[in-house]
């Protein structure tokens, strides 16, 4: 036993001690919910610090922990502002409640990211290859990419919801625009920088152009954009969640929206926490992703 | 015939504002089997040649013809091995092997390449390599890789450019004696670029020396193969060329310094 795990089961302990026995001062919903939370943060700190050991994973449990016990105490103590800041059995009571509304946000959300990424990664990286490997579209097209690309898509969001047809299309154009010109640009850039000696040691073997370009460059190239692929996730998230703020009827952003105009805040901090979910899991699979595309080391 | 021969080769780099010859009329010829060590001081141009002959770069005048044929340009004919990244670093030991022999047309479905390269690889002494990634290795590995991977092609022309330059003293004894050995039994028609005098008297059965452009001198190696460093320690052949080599390296550099007598 170390002292991390005492420390933290002990906060645990506390934890729901203050949940099931404390006298709230408001009207609180079933806790169950709040409970489950905390107890699958339990489950997965003890399979962490079994598996890794790290004092580091101790360390973030117990700010998690201390956290909600702030909160809780805030609540029963009555020093917390009743609409501001409503209990934590409350908020996580949403996730059931709303579950309906919440798992069509995700898909709504998901599907216009995974279009707007998907499209903007292809033609970013085939793009950028072809342009990258003829000199002279490269110098053209390198610093016209560079400024496009400095412009943050959040200031272009609110024309693009107004010009564009539906929502839907708005969004995915955001996205691909927050995604395709870095993509593109780097890729230019690190196809036109290649090692010389690489290209050296494949025109040695008198490759043709297709396996110059596919089987050189793009294996060589590749793991940059996708390195660069979870700064993009980010940044996708931002406008896409910025975008269904303004215009939007469904989505992740939305969901935040529609409860800040009913001044609803038990639903928005449920929203945050959702999107905050959510947001890890996908940076979570990416980099899953990148050490499966990305075996070597140049 | 002549396996290779290079007929009035000169060499002009240009680019927009300047020009530089780095080679001048030179005439070469090398028969089938074998080992021709070129040497000379840094910038004589041996690298150069070497490249007109890999096909990177293109006779200013002057031609190449391997087996009879002039050449237009890199071929699979001629298998390279550089000082680096002879290999891609996105692929296996094995990847990096089977790409080298389907760009020769070697016949066979992806498994018998594999197994094919996996042969060569023991051949070299790397069996425990074959899902390593080249950064996965040491410079010595990687140079052993790269001699497999040439090999497992089938070229008939080894072009090794300064291929243990970066290797450490022991590591590299080892691969001189394996490349000197496997290009015998295998037939191969080797120029290997150095400019270290004792891997060249080591290795080859001519050693070109190139100077200010030119070919300076083509001596003939009368020592018996197989040769190691020790059986040449005490040799009356080798310490003669030896100091043959040693005295043209050594009337460059005084001529290097503004042509003033230098005595080292």
């Amino acid at each position: 036993m170390t002292a991390g795990l005492i420390r933290t089961n002990i906060l645990f302990a506390a934890l729901l001690g203050i949940v099931f026995f404390a006298p709230k001062a408001m009207s609180v919903q079933s806790p169950a919910a709040f409970a489950a939370v905390i107890t699958v943060i339990e489950a997965l700190y003890l399979i962490q610090h079994f598996r890794t050991g790290k004092k580091s994973v101790s360390d973030i449990v117990t700010v998690i922990f201390s956290f909600f016990i702030i909160w809780e105490l805030a609540v029963v103590a009555g020093i917390a502002h009743p609409v501001l800041v409503p209990p934590p059995e409350n908020v996580f009571c949403i996730f059931y409640l709303n579950r309906g509304d919440m798992l069509e946000g995700l898909l709504s959300s998901m599907s216009i990211l995974l279009q707007g990424i998907g499209t903007a990664m292809l033609l970013g990286v085939f793009g950028g290859l072809f342009v990258g490997y003829v000199e002279r579209l490269r110098e053209t097209m390198l610093p016209i990419t560079k400024v496009i690309s400095s412009i943050p898509p959040l200031v272009y969001t609110p024309y693009v919801v107004a010009a564009m047809p539906s929502f839907r299309a708005a969004s995915v154009f955001v996205i691909f625009s927050a995604v395709f010109w870095p993509a593109f640009m780097s890729m230019i850039s690190r196809v036109g920088s290649i090692d010389k000696k690489i290209i050296d040691s494949a025109r040695v073997m008198n490759v043709s152009a297709p396996v110059m370009l596919f089987k050189v460059i793009l294996p060589y190239s590749l793991p940059d954009v996708i390195g660069r692929l979870s700064a993009s996730l980010t940044s996708a998230m931002l406008c896409l969640t910025g975008a269904e703020m303004l215009g939007a009827s469904a989505g992740l952003g939305y969901f935040v929206k529609k409860y800040s105009d009913y001044a609803d805040y038990t639903r928005v901090i449920a929203g945050i926490i959702y999107i905050a979910v959510v947001i890890t899991i996908l940076n979570i699979l990416v980099a899953k992703l990148q050490k499966r595309v990305i075996k070597w080391k140049y | 015939m002549d396996k290779i021969e290079i007929k009035g080769l000169t060499l002009e780099y240009r680019d927009a504002n300047s020009s530089y010859v780095a080679l001048e009329n030179i005439d070469l010829s090398v028969k089938e089997g074998e080992f021709v060590c070129i040497i000379g001081p840094s910038g004589c141009g041996k690298s150069s040649l070497l490249s007109v002959i890999e096909g990177l770069n293109k006779p200013s005048s002057g031609k190449i013809y391997i087996d009879g044929s002039e050449i237009s340009g890199p071929g699979t004919d001629r298998g390279v091995v550089f000082q680096h990244y002879s290999l891609f670093p996105w692929l296996t030991t094995v990847g990096n092997i089977v790409f080298a022999m389907k760009q020769n047309k070697c016949k066979g479905s992806g498994k018998e390449l594999a197994a094919t390269a996996r042969e060569y690889l023991a051949k070299v002494g790397l069996e425990d390599t074959f899902d390593k990634y080249p950064a996965q290795l040491s410079g010595g590995m990687q140079q052993r890789v790269a001699i497999a991977k040439v090999l497992a092609a089938n070229a008939q022309i080894f072009l090794m450019d300064e291929p243990f330059g970066a290797i450490d003293p022991k590591n590299r004894q080892e691969l001189q004696e394996l490349i000197g050995l496997l290009a015998r039994e295998e037939k191969k028609t080797v120029l290997f670029v150095t400019h270290d005098i004792e891997e060249a008297i080591l290795l080859g059965d001519r050693i070109i020396y190139i100077d200010d452009k030119k070919i300076q001198a083509d001596i003939t190696v009368d020592i018996e193969k197989p040769r190691t460093k020790a059986s040449l320690v005490g040799n009356n052949t080798y310490t003669k060329l030896h100091n043959t080599l040693m005295g043209l390296f050594y009337k460059m550099v005084a001529t290097q310094i503004g042509g003033e007598e230098v005595v080292i």
